[in-house]
């Protein structure tokens, strides 16, 4: 199980490295500072999420590449589309409501996250995550209802859209949740 | 329809399939049934006359033109050659 500490070991050790690296150059030979380009903006905290969501949105992804078998690439090529055209006609079509799952998946999961959040923002920069953990430890818990209450409910509407796209998929239960 | 014609063809796939066929003619209007074992090149073959595999070597004519030779090859795309896929149904999600 990660901990808080192995994002700042696995990203602000590098990052910082070369924001230290490029800012000592630029004030060398180009007489200005660029200050922390990649460690002290989002930049390093979009690397944390990526790095810890991927293989949630990659399983669906993947489990939605193995249902488009060569035969329907073979019948897309013999009618004459291929390359982008096939991508868009026939890849894209198929995925699409995997594609859509991962996406919102990964949407709620990024809205409740704390840990990285909380060490790898730039500074003045907070998530409803960040400001409901703050209220509650400071014993502010009538306040910390609002972003507690936000998180909840941006994160089940795309619960209901997931259900509802799920449950058209099958047949015999339009539209039901 | 037109006359498909396989010749001198020797194909060996990306998975180490080789095949072989001496001199397969179907003529025009002609109705032609493949039999064999399973993994015999029914399948192959056919994918070699409609141009989803390029032989390693040999010549496939559709009419008069061809289509696959050592030195050219049009592609399934451009052939203009009908084939009913067996697809699996699928759900979106």
């Amino acid at each position: 199980m990660p901990y808080p500490g192995q994002f700042w070991r696995l990203d602000h050790d590098p990052f910082g490295y070369f924001d230290n690296a490029l800012d000592s150059f630029t004030r060398n030979y180009l007489g200005f500072s660029t200050g922390l380009l990649l460690s002290g903006t989002l930049a390093a905290l979009m690397f944390a999420y990526v790095v810890r969501f991927l293989a949630i949105s990659l399983g669906t992804v993947e489990a939605s590449m193995e249902k488009i078998t060569p035969n329907m690439e073979r019948a897309s090529t013999v009618m004459g589309v291929t390359g982008i055209r096939m991508l868009a006609r026939v890849h894209i079509p198929i995925m699409s409501g995997s594609l859509m799952a991962a996406l919102l998946i990964v949407f709620v999961d990024v809205l409740k996250e704390l840990p990285a959040t909380l060490i790898m923002r730039p500074f003045g920069f907070e998530t409803l995550a960040v400001r409901a953990y703050e209220l509650a430890s400071d014993e502010r818990l009538a306040e910390a209802a609002g972003p507690s209450i936000a998180i909840v409910l941006a994160g089940i509407v795309p619960v209901i859209i997931l259900s509802r796209a799920i449950s058209r998929s099958r047949p015999g239960q339009k539209g039901q949740v | 329809m037109s006359k498909v014609t396989l010749s001198q063809i020797r194909h060996v796939n990306s998975e180490q399939f080789s095949l072989q066929i001496d001199h397969l003619v179907v003529e025009e209007g002609e109705i032609v049934c493949l039999l064999g074992p399973s993994g015999c090149g029914k399948s192959t073959t056919l994918r070699l006359a409609a141009g989803l595999e390029r032989p390693s070597s040999g010549e496939v004519q559709i009419g008069n033109q061809i289509v696959a030779s050592k030195t050219k090859f049009i592609g399934a795309e451009e052939r203009r050659v009908g084939w009913c896929f067996r697809i699996m149904r699928y759900s979106r999600i």
